[in-house]
């Protein structure tokens, strides 16, 4: 996998975490291992870009409240962007992160929240699901089966 | 939950921009900002406040190291494009140096030139400053900062355009903007 990509969905499952358990778990991991900012931990609006499936331009769709953390555990880089502009989460989130980018002691812990996290996005995904198939419709013109 | 030096906390920016402002509203007076720097010399109190992801800046000297460099989070530039640039006032500035000056139509993009010195406020050198912000006249002290480094201001001078001073110590910071006039020198280290 690439490795972009394992980062990123890390990212998604520790977002999709409770967040308290996410914050009460990096404090938990500051205390057994040496935690110093790469970055300087910062909240603010973030310019979203995206480009339009057609011409193939980039427009602003918007603007949206962002918390970035950059963390060393132990001398492993970590971080996190997280959407909502929680500053805390963020810094907790990175701390999560880098232990698993180190495979540090407590790795296990991190490795069971990121399964809830996973859980709770796949029972967000049957919900929606769940919700669009109650919106299905069929449509059929008269003399003709209905589509399957 | 991240242990941030106390330079870098909102409380001492917040201040450090505080008697920015004021250094720059009175360009020569000095500001003792100690308390707020936790330790690290003046300039990157000042880059601290003024750079960030939005800025270019320019080591001149290689006074800032890697984690420094991280938590400013500015972009580095050359000397000749940079927003900020930060050399060691005791080295002497190379011939072909030149900042970034602006232009009659962006005056505002004129550099801005953080000067570490052995000592603002005090010492054998001085500067007499004329201009806005001055009521009539102001003696400035210092030491440790090469002659050529004023030769440079000149060679850059010609309001709107120029380059923006500012001179710190371990704690102290003194700032000579471009609108300033010096004229007239004592005797001392460093001085013209």
């Amino acid at each position: 996998m690439n490795p972009d990509s394992a980062i990123a969905l890390r990212h998604r499952a520790l977002v999709a975490a409770p967040r308290a358990e996410v914050v009460a778990l990096a404090a938990r991991l500051a205390g057994r291992h040496e935690v110093r900012p790469h970055a300087l931990p910062q909240e603010g609006l973030v310019l979203l870009t995206l480009e339009d499936g057609v011409f193939r331009d980039h427009f602003h769709l918007g603007e949206l409240a962002v918390a970035t953390a950059e963390v060393e555990v132990a001398g492993v880089r970590g971080g996190a962007c997280l959407v909502g502009g929680d500053r805390e989460w963020a810094e907790a989130a990175a701390v999560c992160d880098a232990v698993v980018a180190g495979r540090l002691a407590g790795v296990d812990e991190v490795e069971q929240l990121l399964a809830t996290g996973w859980d709770k996005i796949g029972q967000t995904a049957s919900e929606r699901a769940a919700m669009r198939a109650a919106t299905r419709v069929r449509f059929a013109e008269l003399g003709e089966e209905p589509p399957c | 939950m991240l242990k941030l030096e106390s330079l870098w906390g909102e409380a001492s920016q917040s201040r450090l921009h505080r008697s920015l402002i004021a250094a720059i509203a009175r360009p020569g007076e000095v500001v003792d900002s100690v308390s707020w720097l936790g330790g690290r010399r003046a300039w990157l109190g000042v880059l601290a406040t003024l750079a960030d992801g939005g800025t270019t800046l320019h080591d001149l000297h290689g006074l800032i190291d890697e984690r420094d460099w991280a938590m400013l989070g500015a972009n580095r530039a050359g000397w000749g494009d940079a927003a900020f640039v930060l050399a060691d006032a005791a080295r002497a500035p190379a011939d072909d140096l030149r900042l970034d000056r602006g232009s009659l139509i962006r005056p505002e993009t004129g550099a801005t030139l953080v000067l570490d010195c052995a000592q603002v406020g005090s010492g054998t050198g001085s500067e007499i400053l004329r201009g806005p912000g001055v009521d009539g006249q102001r003696i400035l002290r210092f030491d440790g900062i090469d002659p050529l480094w004023w030769r440079l201001r000149e060679a850059h001078a010609g309001f709107p355009q120029g380059i923006d001073l500012v001179l710190c110590d371990a704690r102290r910071i003194a700032c000579i903007p471009r609108s300033t006039v010096l004229g007239g020198t004592t005797a001392g280290g460093g001085g013209r």
